[in-house]
């Protein structure tokens, strides 16, 4: 892998980023799309480490997301604390949460991951609903300070999608390193890694935790941005559609989860009526499993989806 | 005497909950997949035969959601093609049909909760009150898991369709059209899953938005047994109700729906830790 591909992805990241901000600037409405677009992506791009390079279908990633919001909320409104203590926490609490979580689930299939994945979303869900004060219940947490940066629309815009880069430059630089390889070859063969050495369970655990922190870092975003969070802020139904955005886009690339995020959410602001914004959303992951199986970004020539069966002829 | 009640109350839930687990079922058994829109099929049939009342909205409920699993069929049947037999995909397919289906349900018949009452009384059975029309549910239900064991151990048909679910190759070569009998599956599937929502819908009722967790406590009836079983499923079905009336009468409120996803995640962790394969089968 040569030098400039590692960072592409990062730098095409920042210099588009650099021009929709330069283009929506002054219009609030479209830097607050772009806004909420960079935090889908961060959840999108979670999505994209778990499922897309280490192949565990997590459909709790708003949970992860969710856990980490609330940590920082419950951390900034009852103790005072700042949202750089937030920060540490929205990211350490969730991913310290999937690896055991994680030990637990990663001998299941792919579908027994996914029920999982959902129950635990579930469980999540009432149990922030059920929490009382402590969570805010049904009502939520309300006054979140901003985040901590100069509080207007461009530092706003610049600080989410500088975050999108940072992570999407970090997964650059692990997906070229060794360890990289390593979980490649979890997901592609399980057995050759376990073969080669390589402790698979701590690897799929190790990649579905780092996944939560990406999603908890998303969340914190999230919460500052918005100040509000209630159950349904980060809920089950977010899940599914940032597990869609990765798809569409392309959950086996770097870039793809990105784009995805981009081009649903556009579209369903672009189209009118929130209601229908579902039949969009299953509309193109239908339209992209049957025309272009590897997501918009079908520009690399592996695939984890088609890679992982094994022992059987194709077609 | 109470617990007895609770047990009652939730066996009579649980029918509803086994009619959705075992399409389920039947769906593994036959493509080794799940439909994760089997929820939505539901709430469509629930909505329509809430809007169209009377009987034709009833065969208009049910009619549409054979339809709408016929498309999951033919999709399903597209995508194992392409992808060489990966279920994955076909499993996300469905999970976006589903949301669609959510969608079209939200923006044609609206976010009002969809319930009717039959207008039947209550009867006092052994000291305890229940409703005529959740016993009628669960005759229905009982006769429905009745039909789909004839069908399937007791008819030609049925055969048909456990010898391609067992093995699809062999029975391409034995003369079986598989795709067509696996379609099939699919549409009774729907059948199945729209006379669950005309249960429901005059029983406690559905929302637009019930479709996902309603496909969730199927899938949890139907892992309890393993996949591989649709009357197992069925039975499923009757313990998740039980557990889940227990919960409401004896654990605190909220525990109530925590409770049992917290069993199921826990049936489903235990297989896992033991090695064995959850869904008695690849997935």
């Amino acid at each position: 892998m040569t030098r400039y591909s590692t960072f592409a992805p990062a730098l095409s990241i920042l210099g588009l980023a650099l021009i929709a901000g330069l283009v929506v600037t002054g219009n609030l409405f479209w830097v607050d799309t772009s806004i909420l677009m960079a935090i889908y992506a961060l959840l999108a791009l979670s999505v994209g480490v778990s499922f897309g390079q280490c192949g565990i279908l997590s459909v709790a990633q708003a949970a992860f997301a969710a856990l980490g919001a609330y940590a920082t909320a419950i951390l900034t409104t009852r103790f005072g604390a700042s949202p750089w203590l937030g920060l540490a926490a929205a990211m350490i609490l969730p991913a310290a949460f999937a690896y055991p979580f994680a030990r637990l689930v990663t001998n299941m299939s792919h579908l027994g991951l996914a029920m999982a994945t959902m129950l635990f979303g579930h469980m999540f869900d009432i149990a922030v609903r059920e929490g009382g004060s402590f969570t805010g219940g049904y009502i939520g947490i309300s006054g979140l300070p901003p985040l901590p940066v100069p509080y207007s629309p461009v530092w706003h815009h610049a600080l989410v999608w500088g975050i999108v880069a940072l992570v999407v430059l970090s997964l650059s630089l692990l997906q070229a390193s060794p360890y990289g390889a390593a979980l490649k070859s979890v997901r592609t063969d399980a057995l050759r890694a376990e073969a080669d050495g390589i402790d698979v369970a701590h690897a799929r655990s190790v990649a579905l935790s780092l996944s939560a922190a990406i999603a908890g870092l998303g969340g914190w975003l999230y919460a500052h941005y918005i100040s509000y969070l209630a159950p349904e802020s980060l809920g089950a139904s977010i899940s599914i559609s940032v597990l869609l955005m990765a798809m569409v886009g392309g959950v086996a690339t770097i870039f793809g989860p990105v784009l995805g995020a981009v081009v649903l959410t556009l579209l369903s602001t672009l189209l009118p009526g929130a209601e229908s914004a579902g039949m969009f959303y299953g509309g193109a992951l239908l339209l992209v499993l049957l025309i272009a199986p590897k997501g918009l970004m079908s520009l690399r020539d592996w695939h984890p989806l088609t890679a992982t069966h094994k022992g059987r002829s194709a077609k | 005497m109470e617990i007895l009640e609770f047990v009652l109350r939730g066996l009579l839930l649980g029918v509803t909950y086994g009619v959705i687990a075992i399409p389920i079922c039947l769906v593994f058994v036959s493509t080794g997949t799940v439909d994760m829109a089997m929820g939505a099929y539901v709430v469509l049939a629930a909505a329509i035969s809430f809007t169209l009342a009377g009987p034709l909205g009833m065969a208009a409920a049910v009619l549409a959601a054979i339809a709408a699993a016929a498309v999951v069929g033919v999709l399903s049947a597209l995508l194992m093609r392409r992808y060489a037999g990966e279920k994955m995909i076909v499993i996300l397919a469905s999970f976006g049909f589903a949301i669609m289906l959510e969608s079209l349900v939200l923006t044609v018949f609206g976010n009002n909760p969809f319930v009717q009452s039959s207008g039947a009384g209550t009867l006092r059975l052994a000291g305890i009150l229940l409703s005529k029309q959740s016993l009628l549910a669960a005759g229905i239900g009982l006769v429905l898991a009745g039909g789909v064991y004839l069908l399937l151990y007791r008819s030609a048909l049925g055969r048909l369709m456990r010898a391609g679910a067992d093995n699809a190759r062999g029975a391409a070569i034995a003369g079986i059209a598989v795709g067509r009998v696996q379609l099939f599956t699919f549409m009774l599937t729907g059948a199945l899953a729209g006379i669950a929502g005309l249960l429901l819908l005059n029983g406690p009722g559905v929302m637009f938005s019930s479709a996902i967790p309603l496909t969730i406590t199927g899938l949890g009836a139907a892992i309890i047994f393993g996949f591989s079983r649709p009357l197992m499923g069925f039975v499923g079905g009757l313990i998740f109700g039980v557990a889940e009336s227990l919960s409401a009468g004896f654990a605190p409120p909220g525990w109530a729906t925590l409770l049992p996803l917290l069993f199921i995640f826990s049936v489903l962790a235990i297989r896992s830790l033991r090695g064995s394969d959850l869904a008695g089968g690849r997935a």
